[in-house]
């Protein structure tokens, strides 16, 4: 039990509140994430991006006024430090290859295991094995 | 009189002036003629066989007018003055032989008399109503007056009378149409000089002759009318009149002199002699030249009429001409406007069961133009046979009421690909009511109907995307987050999402099978499977 972890400040973005509330009920559950927002369309995840610069975001496709793959170019541009990871309903290559084209880190369909979505989430922000089993060093260095 | 309003008074002074000169001169030629023909005078020694004065009257009141009376009423007056018994009869004399040749103008003018005197009209009217009608006034007013005067015995009354009449008829006769005869001649600067020569051969001819017979006893009068003939036939009234007043004068001036054939018997019988050859001259040359040159003149008419009639026909040639280029024109347009819309046009003459293609139709069937012959039948045969039933009935149809029709309809070429082609066609019927042609068009729609198809394709996909849209939202989100509660371990959220995710995904089903865009109705059988439900079965994803 030496340093406490320094936790993945995660935005989740989906139109479904309780989609939201799912993923951050089980993201919270599994040790170091931070949930530091919430966004109900493409716009307010744009808004919050910019504002808490977060390390990772959880990215709807389908939603109103600014669709997942309108809003990955605008994430990447006011927030550059930020992966995206993609959680879209839709099984389709061709959707996950525009998604990675438009910018995002990561294509996973809904219906994937939390236990999948936070290590790829860990994966992208650099932090290999911190999970609550295996809080090994090399992850504290961050990114 | 009209000319006093608008002619000022020294036009009217100048007018009158001429008026006046007018009378005078031809007064003055009247009593130089009259006094000449005074030495010819078989009776006493006014009563003459010719009278040429009448002759100058008539024609000056013919030309002139009868303003010129007083200059012939003075004359005659002063002619007879002289050889009157009295003033008082010299007057009545006067007044009688300037009455007779205005009387006798007035008769030509009611029939219409022109002094062109070339219609055989104007020579009969001449004749017989200006020289024989007319003189019977001043040959009566003339006669009576010397018998009443006792110049002449009674007795003597019917011969003198006679004589003044032929007399006066043979001046009018005579001279008359030669004067006429001179206002008419023009001269001709294209005139051959065989004509002058044969002119000149007619009178010298006319001259010999007139020698030959006026100078022996032997009645040879005959001879004269070959030249008159000549001269008429030749030379018309120019001719004519000119030759019958040298013959006239012969024979006057011979019976005169007391030779040739009108020199023997009483005077009675020679002047009945004289009279006779003189009528007979005059007739035969005046008659024979209106006749003559109302044949020319026909002549004339028919080769203007010939003339007009062939630069007509150029004109019309040449206007036809002009049409026929602008028609090929406008059809090489027409041409052109087809083959660039692929709109051909086609004609079917009913009766005679013949179908006329234009160039771009036989294109778009694919063929040459012009490299089949058309009918119905053949029409009909490449019409795609699917559609061949209802293209016939559909003719039919407008064959029976009359009324335009369109169809679109597939064909196919010899090349065994099909086309899609728009007809359009109307019925042109007969004045009774029946029809007797279809014309049309037919536009190549091949394209069209493509880009129709590919939109209706565009539009099912979208429509399917939109599907999968909603199939995502309702039933993958639910279920991924009934799967997800089950995760966090909040088992009656997850029954609530499966719940609701089953109501969705009934809602989706029913709305693709039931009447969403006025879809068919679904009938038994329509629900039987192709294959089992495919069940999931226990750990499988």
């Amino acid at each position: 039990m030496s340093e406490p972890p320094v936790p993945i400040r995660v935005l989740i973005a989906d139109d479904t509140p309780e989609i939201r509330r799912l993923i951050r009920m089980n993201l919270e559950h599994q040790r170091g994430f931070q949930i530091v927002g919430e966004a109900g369309d493409g716009a307010e995840a744009v808004a919050l991006a910019r504002a808490e610069q977060p390390d990772a975001i959880v990215l709807d496709l389908a939603m109103p006024i600014l669709d997942g793959l309108q809003a990955i170019p605008e994430i990447r541009r006011l927030s550059p430090r930020t992966k995206i990871a993609v959680l879209s309903g839709f099984h389709d290559r061709t959707l996950a290859r525009k998604a990675l084209a438009c910018g995002a880190h990561r294509y996973l369909e809904k219906g994937t295991a939390f236990a999948e979505l936070a290590s790829a989430l860990r994966e992208l922000c650099g932090r290999h094995g911190t999970n609550h089993e295996d809080r090994s060093p090399r992850t504290s260095t961050g990114t | 009189m009209q000319r006093t309003e608008i002619t000022p008074e020294s036009m009217e002074r100048s007018r009158l002036l001429v008026r006046g000169a007018t009378a005078l001169a031809v007064g003055g030629a009247y009593y130089v003629t009259a006094v000449l023909s005074l030495r010819f005078a078989l009776v006493l020694e006014n009563v003459t066989p010719v009278w040429p004065p009448t002759g100058i009257a008539l024609v000056a009141f013919l030309v002139f007018g009868r303003t010129v009376w007083p200059g012939i009423g003075v004359a005659a007056f002063l002619v007879n003055a002289p050889i009157s018994p009295s003033l008082g009869a010299a007057a009545a004399i006067a007044v009688g032989n300037t009455l007779a040749p205005l009387l006798s103008a007035q008769l030509l003018r009611m029939v219409g008399f022109r002094t062109e005197f070339d219609r055989l009209r104007d020579a009969l009217a001449l004749v017989f109503l200006a020289a024989l009608g007319g003189m019977l006034v001043s040959a009566t007013v003339g006669t009576s007056t010397l018998a009443l005067s006792g110049a002449i015995p009674a007795e003597e009354f019917p011969s003198a009378w006679s004589v003044w009449w032929t007399g006066d008829a043979m001046g009018v006769l005579i001279v008359a149409p030669f004067l006429l005869s001179l206002l008419s001649i023009r001269f001709r600067p294209g005139t051959r000089w065989s004509r002058y020569v044969e002119a000149a051969a007619l009178f010298v001819g006319l001259a010999i002759a007139c020698r030959l017979v006026f100078s022996s006893e032997v009645r040879l009068q005959f001879l004269i009318f070959p030249f008159l003939i000549w001269a008429a036939w030749r030379f018309q009234m120019r001719g004519a009149a000119p030759a019958a007043l040298l013959a006239s004068a012969a024979a006057i001036w011979a019976s005169v002199q007391g030779t040739g054939p009108f020199s023997s018997g009483t005077l009675l019988e020679k002047m009945v002699n004289l009279q006779a050859f003189n009528g007979s001259v005059a007739l035969t040359a005046f008659v024979l030249a209106t006749i003559t040159t109302e044949r020319l003149k026909a002549q004339e008419a028919l080769r203007r009429a010939g003339l007009e009639l062939e630069q007509r026909v150029l004109r019309r040639t040449d206007e036809l001409w002009a049409t026929v280029k602008k028609l090929e024109l406008s059809e090489m347009q027409l041409a052109d406007a087809q083959e660039v819309a692929h709109i051909g046009s086609w004609e079917w003459d009913i009766p005679a069961n013949t179908v006329t293609w234009s160039d771009e139709l036989f294109r778009l069937y694919g063929l040459e133009p012009g490299s089949i012959k058309v009918d119905h039948e053949a029409f009909l045969d490449r019409v795609h046979r699917s559609d061949r039933k209802r293209v016939a009935a559909i003719m039919d149809k407008a064959h029976r009421d009359h009324q335009p029709f369109a169809i679109d309809h597939r064909i196919v070429l010899p090349d065994g690909s099909e086309g899609i082609l728009h007809s359009r066609g109307r019925v042109v019927i007969d004045e009774k009511g029946n029809p007797v042609k279809m014309v049309g068009t037919a536009q190549d729609i091949s394209e069209r109907k493509r880009t129709e198809e590919y939109a209706q394709r565009l539009h099912e996909a979208d429509v399917r995307r939109k599907e999968a849209l909603e199939l995502n939202d309702e039933i993958i989100q639910g279920l991924a987050m009934a799967k997800y509660a089950l995760e966090s371990g909040d088992a009656p959220a997850a029954a609530r999402l499966v719940e609701t995710t089953l109501e969705a995904a009934r809602t989706i089903i029913s709305d693709l099978l039931g009447a969403e865009g006025g879809g068919a109705e679904l009938k038994p059988g329509d629900l039987v499977r192709d294959a089992p439900a495919r069940l999931p079965e226990e750990g499988e994803g």
